[in-house]
């Protein structure tokens, strides 16, 4: 069942369309990652799904029901980009604050706090403030600030950004935890690595348009390019038959791209016939980043963005 | 209205606790104390004796000039409009022969600017000195027109508003409910100043801390912006009665003291 779901979300602004007829499902329980380059439309996609703005035209419905921001908003936990908190004041005072802001009481507020910070080893920063911690430390405050009140609904905007790889698996582990808790998770990112390793579906947006989504083997299999890696005991053959071509060839391997009608076994057998002496066989599928890459290339954002990463 | 009361106990605590608010508390009637003292003294210094030189080419305001405590006047032979400095004089006057002309003017010259008060006391001579020339002109005999002068000076009559409602009457006085009046509306703009900026102060600072996401994330924004108005509220109202108890507690010790 889904958990949340957007019909034609649209959301303009005076100079762009941000989100432009967006249709999402999102399952209960499921990690779901939110992709596109920078200036697609993710956070203000996101900052609808939160109750701060609301979409021009477009349904959203959560747990069944039409989203009523009053109401829902306890329910679900933001951890924005931009990370925020207040400077000056007390952690331990700060993270009551705020979970009692989603409407935990008191005591329920301080007995999690306490948890999440041995769970954490950030009992000692109680009397803390914000201004002493580092970028990472004040990073795994935010981490538990948005969890505090079991959000069924969880959102998380570059959550490792920032963080050591110590840390930054300390966070995942309690991502994949609270997922099997059944937690959902809409997960938004650039880095694609983290997408393949952590989600279970995704979406790429694009320019406030939907370019694809599905889940992350099938977008996989739907991008391939049937392309076989093939390892040699000796130098490479170079020839090529009807069934395939050589890519690239290096260091005793090849990069062969199997045509239309034929199947890997057809290419197999071909090598035997000639005698090569094969040592592996794999399939190459293409990486989430390719994927990404292609999908959003030729566009004046795609062209930056490809730059950068 | 629960956020709105977390919020604006939030608001409330962090501000109280901090020690702008503690130093402001004490340094702001500090300031004000030392701002009544400062003007009171300058306007002291600029009260100190000044010798003006009068040039009376008929001689006719000679004997009418009365010096007071700020102005005194000089009638030397000796002084022109160049050289009235450095025979210690902070002014010249020179009434013309003809100062009823059209064509001329009594002139005042100084190097710096006397104050209005000084100008309007020396003003004030000047036309005395012309109307008692004009009354002596006119046959009106000298003790009379003294004995007129004197009842200027002195207090002609007693006056003595009342006010009365039904069988009450008290002493109307008019210039202490301007004095309250005019307090009051200082208070008020000052408070609206003062506060209205912290309320900015304060959306500001969660715009910069990017908190404001956070927050708006499980809070309506006319919670949030609610709870600040009335937290930040409450911070003025505890300073404007902490400064009520010391200036109360201030005339208590004054009347003990006297006992």
């Amino acid at each position: 069942m889904a958990l949340l779901q957007l019909e034609n979300i649209k959301k303009y602004y005076a100079t762009q369309k941000a989100v432009d007829d967006i249709s999402l499902s999102i399952p209960e329980g499921s990690i779901y990652g939110l992709l596109g380059p920078n200036g697609a439309g993710k956070t203000t996609l996101i900052r609808m799904i939160t109750g701060i703005l609301y979409p021009d035209s477009g349904q959203i419905i959560f747990k069944g029901k039409k989203f009523n921001p009053e109401t829902d908003t306890a329910q679900i936990g933001y951890m924005p980009e931009e990370r925020g908190l207040y400077k000056k004041m007390k952690i331990g005072e700060q993270a009551l604050y705020l979970a009692m802001l989603k409407g935990l009481s008191k005591q329920e507020a301080v007995k999690r706090i306490k948890e999440w910070f041995v769970k954490f080893e950030m009992e000692s920063w109680w009397n803390k403030k914000v201004d002493d911690l580092s970028k990472g430390m004040s990073q795994k405050l935010q981490f538990v600030i948005t969890v505090l009140h079991n959000p069924s609904l969880l959102i998380l905007d570059e959550p490792f950004s920032g963080l050591d790889p110590v840390n930054a698996n300390l966070i995942k582990d309690e991502i994949f935890n609270l997922s099997r808790a059944g937690t959902t998770i809409i997960f938004s990112t650039h880095r694609m690595e983290q997408v393949e390793e952590i989600c279970d579906q995704i979406v790429l947006v694009n320019k406030g348009q939907k370019i694809l989504d599905g889940s992350v083997s099938q977008v996989k299999e739907d991008f391939k390019e049937h392309l076989f890696k093939i390892g040699f005991d000796a130098a490479c053959p170079s020839f090529e038959t009807n069934s395939f071509n050589i890519v690239s060839s290096k260091n005793n391997s090849s990069l062969v791209k199997i045509k239309d009608g034929y199947q890997p076994t057809d290419v197999l057998k071909e090598y035997l016939q000639n005698g090569a002496p094969i040592l592996s066989f794999n399939e190459v599928l293409p990486s989430l980043n390719d994927i990404f890459i292609r999908q959003v290339e030729g566009t004046k954002n795609a062209r930056e963005f490809a730059r950068q990463s | 209205m629960n956020k709105v009361w977390l919020v604006s106990k939030r608001e409330y605590l962090t501000r109280v606790r901090n020690k702008t608010f503690i130093l402001s508390t004490i340094l702001l009637p500090l300031f004000f104390i030392g701002f009544f003292f400062a003007s009171a003294y300058l306007s002291r210094q600029s009260n100190e004796k000044q010798k003006v030189a009068v040039q009376d080419d008929n001689g006719i305001f000679k004997n009418s000039f009365q010096d007071d405590r700020s102005v005194t006047y000089e009638f030397p032979k000796d002084v022109n409009i160049n050289n009235y400095k450095e025979k210690g004089y902070a002014a010249f006057l020179k009434i013309p022969s003809d100062y009823s002309s059209k064509n001329d003017s009594i002139s005042l010259v100084s190097e710096k600017q006397l104050g209005m008060n000084t100008e309007d006391k020396i003003k004030d001579q000047i036309n005395n000195a012309i109307s008692n020339r004009a009354f002596l002109q006119n046959n009106i005999d000298r003790k009379i027109l003294d004995s007129i002068n004197k009842l200027n000076e002195d207090d002609m009559y007693r006056f003595s508003p009342v006010i009365k409602q039904g069988n009450k009457t008290e002493q109307s006085n008019a210039g202490l409910s301007y004095g309250i009046g005019f307090g009051s509306g200082i208070l008020i703009y000052m408070t609206l100043f003062i506060y209205g900026a912290a309320v900015m102060r304060g959306v500001m600072e969660e715009k910069m801390n990017r908190i404001a996401e956070v927050i708006i994330s499980s809070v309506k924004p006319f919670q949030l912006m609610m709870g600040k108005i009335l937290g930040i509220a409450a911070v003025g109202i505890t300073q404007l009665l902490i400064w009520l108890v010391l200036i109360v507690f201030k005339f208590y010790l004054k009347y003990t003291d006297h006992d």
